[in-house]
């Protein structure tokens, strides 16, 4: 019955949506070996030199190392956050445990220029904006909901009368966590680590709000060089991109199986 | 007061219109094996867990060995529990899961190697102490979850339906295992199951449970011979029970008359007049075939099982269950008119 329905048709028009979606990454992927100085398609000639620009070019090197030490501090406390929340959320029954939740998930129901807007202003009169410490703040507003989601999947759905016989044994409530409840959980929490450092990586909407000449993020600088430039430095700079997220979803993918996660 | 003793035990779920467990007191003597037998939803579970310490009672208190441990928490009990889905931990392997107990304690690596290596051959799993839990049959699986409680030497051993998982054959000779290592051990060991015969064929003593209450508490042959109510004769094996009155007591005989089968005597602890309950279990029912104007009732379905030859017998709006050895009697036909009778040693007269 499935056999049939898979037949050539559905695979036609399946392999052309595909396409679709894939036909922009494609063409970045070509015009960033283009000889020509503007983006533009189809491509003249084959040439490295937009990678090698990439690599000379000090602000977009300056941004990377910015968004990675962000993204890695992001997902460090997103962690060490989000996996405790989640434990309250999913282990303890409390007074305010619907409300807790729902302010924990609720950053990703507001826009991102809201909630941008709103992070600057309450960032603004603590002084942080524009450094580290002020971007991670604000990561961490649309970062922890992510962690909060993908624990409590993996609190829900693992054994907890392994939890009870680990206490039966003599472990501690502490040790009953980390000796058992974290291990069967890793997957999750892992996988939590990985979204949130890509979701800061990312970010460009929050980031313009907070970011600063001490702190400016890769995503904000190919904002502002967009603004003014076009050439394929940015194609090939996409595309280095793109090939770190493949990379880090192929871990995700690895640690827990991706459709587990994102379900 | 006993090894273990539970006084007034009640718990309580929120939002749940009677307790789960109420009144329930019991003394458990060192080295005895009580099981806690009742139908699904009586407080089988929740007891075991609120001796173990995995929930807390609403009131009452439990001693052990003279020491109040009602607030005592979980990891401080030293209780051996094994569940019913075996709760083994998946990350680890069969000696690190037996070995997680002595750990905790802080067991020194050699004695720990030694403790586990002992478990493991109690339960004749030696020879698999490397493998991923995964790797395991149920059955062995079973296994490690008893070495792994019993690795700690538990002041007492818990266990909730720990059979119910294997196949029927694997049931009885577990079931044995279970209870010649607890015999070897010499180990207080509270049992829960739902299935009669396995309580009958392992217990010491049993604990029936209904709704949440103690019906009786007895050993097997108490249970199934003088059983306190009609809950506890329905339960345990089957029964049939009669209606009847009371005219005269005598030496622990009550003289009866019978609804449908008129005058027949039966045991009597209680000495009271009026009317009763009489529990005559099948296979002490008698039956005769008569002519149809002297006949109690007739045969309504007759089954041929082997060892014996069950019959159900209508009389007036009730049918009684007759079980008889195949071949020590005449057979009777489906129709046939029949007398019913008992011993007077064979009936017991119910509260
Ligand atoms: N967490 C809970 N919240 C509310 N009610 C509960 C809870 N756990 C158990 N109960 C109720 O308590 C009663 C006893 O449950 P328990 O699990 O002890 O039964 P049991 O005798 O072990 O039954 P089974 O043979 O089905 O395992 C049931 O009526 C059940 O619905
Ligand atoms: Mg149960």
């Amino acid at each position: 019955m499935t056999s049939k329905l898979k037949g050539w048709p559905t695979r036609v028009v399946v392999t052309l949506l595909y396409l679709f979606l894939l036909a922009p990454i494609l063409m970045v992927v070509v015009i960033s070996f283009d000889t020509q100085s503007t983006m533009s398609f189809p491509p003249q000639g084959f040439t490295f030199q937009w990678y090698e620009r990439l690599a000379q070019n000090a602000e977009f090197i300056q941004g990377f190392q910015v968004s990675a030490v962000v993204g890695a501090g992001v997902a460090l406390l997103a962690l060490l956050i989000g996996v405790p929340v989640a434990v309250a959320l999913t282990r303890h029954d409390f007074r305010f445990r619907e409300a807790m939740s729902g302010f924990f998930l609720s950053p990703l129901m507001v826009p991102a220029i809201v909630l941008g807007l709103a992070l600057l202003l309450v960032l603004a009169p603590l002084k942080i904006t524009g450094t580290y410490g002020g971007l991670i703040v604000a990561h961490l507003a649309i970062t922890v909901p992510y962690v909060v989601r993908t624990t409590s999947m993996s609190l829900m759905t693992m054994n907890r009368s392994c939890e009870e016989a680990a206490r039966t044994l003599g472990a501690s409530p502490w040790r009953t966590f980390t000796r058992v409840t974290l291990p069967l959980i890793a997957p999750g929490v892992l996988a939590g680590g990985v979204i949130a450092f890509l979701i800061s990586f990312d970010e460009a909407v929050i980031s313009l709000f907070v970011v600063g000449p001490q702190a400016t993020t890769l995503p904000v600088e190919i904002f502002h060089y967009v603004e003014s430039r076009t050439d394929p430095q940015i194609a090939a700079l996409s595309v280095v991109l793109i090939a770190i997220s493949v990379l880090f979803m192929v871990i995700i993918e690895r640690a827990a199986g991706l459709k587990k996660v994102l379900r | 007061m006993s090894f273990l003793q539970l006084d007034d035990i009640v718990k309580e779920y929120p939002g749940t219109e009677r307790p789960s467990v109420a009144d329930f007191t019991l003394g458990i003597d060192q080295g005895e094996f009580v099981s806690l037998l009742g139908p699904s939803g009586c407080g089988k579970t929740t007891t075991l867990r609120m001796i173990a310490g995995l929930i807390e009672a609403t009131s009452g208190r439990i001693h052990l060995d003279g020491k109040e441990l009602t607030r005592t928490p979980v990891h401080q009990r030293g209780m051996g529990l094994v569940f019913q889905n075996y709760a083994l931990f998946p990350h680890l392997n069969v000696a690190r899961n037996v070995a997680f107990g002595l750990e905790m304690r802080r067991t020194s690596k050699a004695e720990a190697r030694r403790r586990v290596e002992e478990a493991l051959d109690l339960v004749r799993l030696g020879h698999l102490s490397g493998r991923r839990i995964k790797q395991l049959s149920g059955g062995q699986q079973q296994r490690v979850a008893l070495a792994r409680a019993l690795v700690i030497e538990p002041s007492v051993l818990l266990l909730d339906e720990p059979l119910s998982n294997l196949d029927a054959k694997l049931r009885d000779t577990m079931r044995e295992e279970i209870r010649s290592i607890q015999r070897k051990l010499g180990i207080t060991t509270v049992f829960v199951t739902h299935d009669q015969d396995e309580a009958l064929a392992v217990s010491d003593r049993i604990v029936v449970m209904s709704e949440g209450v103690i019906e009786q508490v007895g050993t097997p042959e108490q249970i199934y011979e003088h059983p306190a109510n009609r809950f506890v004769a329905n339960f345990i094996g089957r029964a049939n029970l009669f209606d009847a009155e009371i005219t005269h007591t005598a030496n622990g005989v009550a003289e009866l008359d019978v609804a449908g089968l008129g005058q027949l005597r039966a045991v009597d602890d209680h000495g009271a007049k009026g009317p009763a309950t009489v529990l005559v279990r099948p296979h002490r029912m008698q039956l005769s075939k008569a002519a149809a104007g002297d006949a109690h009732g007739t045969v309504e379905t007759v089954v041929y099982v082997g060892d014996s030859i069950e019959y159900g017998v209508r009389v007036g709006d009730a049918t009684v269950s007759v079980q008889s050895v195949a071949g020590a009697a005449e057979r009777l036909e489906r129709g046939a008119s029949v007398r019913l009778s008992w011993q007077a040693e064979d009936a017991l007269v119910l509260t």
